[in-house]
Order: C-alpha cells, then sequence, then structure tokens
C-alpha cells in the first residue's frame, strides 16, 4: 500500500458517532458541511462505494467526510470514550444545549443528530456567542439562542419540545437552571446529560462529594440519574450525569 | 643551439604512480613531500633536544607566581591571562534571560505540537485503564435492578472498550496487513507523543531551574525553604525577606 495506511471509519456503539482507525486513532462524526472544519479540527474523507443502477459499474464512489472530535475540548466526547452507556443524542434527537460557548462541541453535536435533528443552542456570553452565529450559518439545523438560560421564558417562543437537554454552563446553580429548562422544554421521559466541573461548584470539598450533591439534587428535581462517569484523562475533576426526566415507575420498569 | 633540442622528438616522461601492491600506503611520496616531512621531524626533533636539555639543566629552586595561580583544567594546563573574561553581574543576567527566553519558546512550540497530536489520538483503546475514568450506574429500588444484572440496560455489562453492540454493522473481515500497519503506524505517533510529552516536562523543570538562578541573582536576604529535587529535577526554593520601601 503506498503512502501510509488508509483511514478505516467504523460506526461507534452510540449512533452519529464515528471512530477513525489508521495512522489516527479518533473519535469523528459525519461533518454536515464537507470541506469546511468549525475550530481547525481534522478532516478525515473516506470514499465508500454506493450500489447505483445508473452507474456503468455498478456502484457509485460516494465521498464522506467526518470531523475529529477532541475530547479534550468535547466533555461530551471525553464521556463517549470514557464509555459511558447511553447518550440519547441519536440521529434526528432535538437538543436543548445550555453553555454553548463558541460552538465547538455544538457542531458535532449538530453532525450527530443530522439534517433531521436540530439543537438549539443557549450561550450568554456575546463574545463567543459572535463565534456560535457563524457556525450556525453554515448548519441549518443550529438555532443560536443568545440568552441567559437562568430566564428560558425569554426564549420559550422559539423552543419546541426537546428529546435531549444537554448543559456545560459551570454555575453552582446548574441543577435549578437545568431543571427550570425541562420544566419548560423536555419531554416526559425525556434525557438530560449534565456536565459537573467540581470546583465550580464547590471548591472546599471532595469532587466526588460534590458530584453526589448535585445527583441528589438533580433527583429532587424530577430527575432520574442513570448513570455518573467522571472524565478522568480528559478533563480533571470533572463529571459527566445522564440519566432521564419524568419518569414514571412503570414507565421505568420496562 | 639548445633551442634545436627542443623541436626533436623526446620521450614523455610520465609520473610514477604507487604500485598496486603498496596501495595501503597511500600515494607515492615525491621528493618535494618527502622534504616537508623531514624538515617537521627534524623540527620536533630539535625541539624535543632542547626541552630535555632544559629539563636536565632546571633549576629546583626556580619559583614564579604563575605557578600557583595558573591551573590545570583539563589535561592542558592554562594560564590565568588567555581564560575568557569573567562576566559582570548584569552581563550574565542578560545571558540567562535570552537563555530562558529561548526555552521558553521552545517549550511553547512543544507545547503546540503536543496539542496537535493529542486532538488526532484519542487513546480509544485504553481510555479506560486504570486511573481513567470512574463510571457509577445508580439504581432504584424499584425498578431494573434484574436488568442491569442481566446487562440489558445501559449496557452494563459491557466491557468498557468494547466500541460496537453485536447486532450493528457484521464483522467485516479485516485485512492483517492493514490491521498490522494501521497498529504500527499508529504506535509510532503515539510514541511521538510520549516523547513530546516528556520533553516539555523536562523544558519547563529547566526553565524554572533558570528563573530561580536568576532571581537568586537579585538583591535581598533569602533563605532556602525547599531543597533541589534530585527526583524530579525541581529547582530550590527560595524565600526572600520583606523590605519595607520607602
Amino acid at each position: 500500500m503506498k503512502g501510509g495506511a488508509k483511514t478505516l471509519v467504523e460506526p461507534h456503539r452510540h449512533l452519529g458517532v464515528f471512530v477513525a482507525r489508521g495512522k489516527e486513532d479518533a473519535l469523528c462524526t459525519r461533518n454536515l458541511v464537507p470541506g469546511e472544519s468549525v475550530y481547525g479540527e481534522k478532516r478525515i474523507s473516506v470514499e465508500v462505494e454506493k450500489p447505483d443502477e445508473n452507474a456503468p459499474s455498478g456502484v457509485l464512489k460516494e465521498k464522506i467526510e467526518y470531523r475529529v472530535w477532541n475530547p479534550f475540548r468535547s466533555k461530551i466526547a471525553a464521556a463517549i470514550l470514557g464509555g459511558i452507556g447511553e447518550i440519547y443524542m441519536k440521529p434526528g434527537s432535538k437538543v436543548l444545549y445550555l453553555g454553548a460557548a463558541s460552538g465547538t462541541t455544538v457542531s458535532h453535536v449538530a453532525d450527530l443528530v443530522g439534517p433531521d435533528g436540530a439543537v438549539y443552542a443557549v450561550e450568554f456570553s456575546h463574545r463567543s456567542g459572535r463565534d456560535l452565529v457563524n457556525m450556525a450559518k453554515k448548519r441549518p439545523n443550529v438555532i443560536p439562542i443568545i440568552e441567559d438560560a437562568r430566564h428560558p421564558t425569554k426564549y420559550r417562543m422559539l423552543l419546541p419540545m426537546v428529546d435531549v437537554i444537554f448543559s456545560d454552563v459551570a454555575q453552582p446553580d446548574q441543577a435549578r437552571i437545568v431543571a427550570y429548562n425541562a420544566q419548560f422544554f423536555l419531554k416526559t421521559g425525556g434525557a438530560f446529560m449534565i456536565s459537573i466541573k467540581a470546583s465550580c461548584i464547590d471548591s472546599t470539598i471532595e469532587p466526588a462529594l460534590v458530584f453526589a450533591k448535585e445527583v441528589k439534587k438533580l433527583q429532587d428535581e424530577k430527575f432520574k440519574p442513570r448513570e455518573q462517569i467522571t472524565l478522568e484523562p480528559f478533563e480533571r475533576d470533572h463529571a459527566v450525569v445522564v440519566g432521564n426526566f419524568r419518569v414514571s415507575k412503570k414507565a421505568s420498569t420496562q | 643551439m639548445s633551442s634545436w633540442k627542443k623541436v626533436e622528438p623526446r620521450r614523455m616522461h610520465k609520473e610514477r604512480a604507487q604500485p598496486e601492491r603498496r596501495q595501503r600506503l597511500g600515494l607515492l611520496e615525491k621528493k618535494k613531500d618527502y622534504k616537508l616531512r623531514a624538515r617537521d621531524f627534524h623540527k620536533k626533533e630539535d625541539e624535543l633536544k632542547r626541552l630535555r636539555e632544559k629539563a636536565a639543566l632546571r633549576n629546583p629552586d626556580e619559583f614564579y607566581h604563575g605557578m600557583i595561580s595558573a591551573g590545570t583544567r583539563t589535561a592542558r594546563r592554562r594560564d590565568v591571562a588567555d581564560a575568557i573574561p569573567a562576566r559582570t553581574q548584569e552581563e550574565h543576567a542578560l545571558v540567562l534571560h535570552h537563555d530562558a527566553n529561548y526555552v521558553s519558546m521552545k517549550r511553547s512550540v512543544e507545547a503546540a505540537k503536543i496539542d496537535r497530536l493529542k486532538s488526532q489520538m484519542h487513546f480509544t483503546a485504553l481510555a479506560q485503564v486504570s486511573g481513567g475514568p470512574r463510571r457509577t450506574i445508580f439504581v432504584s429500588d424499584d425498578d431494573e435492578r434484574s436488568d442491569i444484572a442481566a446487562g440489558a440496560s445501559h449496557d452494563a455489562k459491557r466491557l468498557p472498550g468494547e466500541l460496537q453492540t453485536k447486532d450493528r454493522s457484521p464483522a467485516k473481515p479485516v485485512d492483517p496487513a492493514f490491521e498490522a500497519q494501521r497498529l504500527s503506524e499508529q504506535t509510532k505517533v503515539y510514541k511521538e507523543l510520549a516523547g513530546r510529552v516528556e520533553r516539555e516536562e523536562k523544558l519547563h523543570r529547566l526553565l524554572l531551574t533558570m528563573e530561580t538562578e536568576r532571581n537568586l541573582m537579585s538583591k535581598g536576604k533569602r533563605q532556602r525553604v525547599k531543597d533541589r529535587d534530585e527526583y524530579t529535577g525541581e529547582p530550590a526554593v527560595y524565600k526572600w525577606r520583606q523590605k519595607r520601601k520607602r
């Protein structure tokens, strides 16, 4: 084989996520906007053959582009690599993303949910909001909202009910913010995914204790945490908690 | 009539070359080469003779101050006069400053390269080794305990490194040659990453040491609060006494 080994892209256990194996060893998502990077990440092009009657050889070669999803910059990617059981986001999902920042992870979530899904990205800071809006210009399934996530009433006109809420707001009252948003927008039985930075909530106690306290808070707010994972090789003292919202006892046994 | 002599055909004299069997001795020595060699040999011979005579006629009571002040750093004697003039304190500080700038530049270059490598090498196979993430699965009393035990919910039984479930994407036959090459290339990149991380750490320690050295040239009373760590190479820590500014 000339020019080094080709890269092989395999689907990950989670729908919409892929793993590139070749010279690189990387998590990636299928690029919605081929030919462009959002934050300077590497792109991987793979040629696949598709059966096609009109083509002379019976197959049509198609180029698919993937973008590398850096776990050192994205909590979701770190959680996936850590082996989280369920991320609830899949192609076609509607996701409310609180704390979108510059939209680096948002762009990958947008790739993941695909053109049938939607990502409602809320960010308060105008400065990083500008990058977010620029990213959203190219991706029709991203709806940027430059508002304070503490006041969901301000953007309630923009949102339908969503399947998943993801939150990375790094505020001490994060659980309350998520709960308030969930009351407005999250479907019954919908899922949440929260990234907790221990030092942002309480820097005086053990991180494990902070996580436990946050989980308790979530349980009080009608959330049902299913799983918690720390993001160890990629982030220090961070955890991601996933679970469902307003699960009836009967539904949960199914 | 010597000019006539030139006209008549004469034998062509070719330069003699070193015979084949004496080739190991190098080029054939000619008279002019011999002369150079002989002159050099005799010069050395004379010098040795002179030194022998000088040693024989040595005065055992002879004394010069240079005998004490000059030292032998390496095998050769070095006079104090030819030593490099010592730098002043300011010059030394400036040199240290330049050195530190260079090291810090090299370190940031290294850090950028590490970042670039890390962004595409995700340790997908070993993100779950010890010291990695801790997974906690929450189980309430009323439900799903049996499910989890059976591995149905949340893939509790799934091995962490396993990326795919059985039902999706049937296992494709893997080309062993491709697999081998892929692995070797990945190993190469991971090795490079490890090397760069180590180098970056070294540069960081060096920078700390240089900074300490520079600080020690400043004024003020200070005290060593921590010795140099021989194991990690971290420099000693000093504390300066506070002085009231006027």
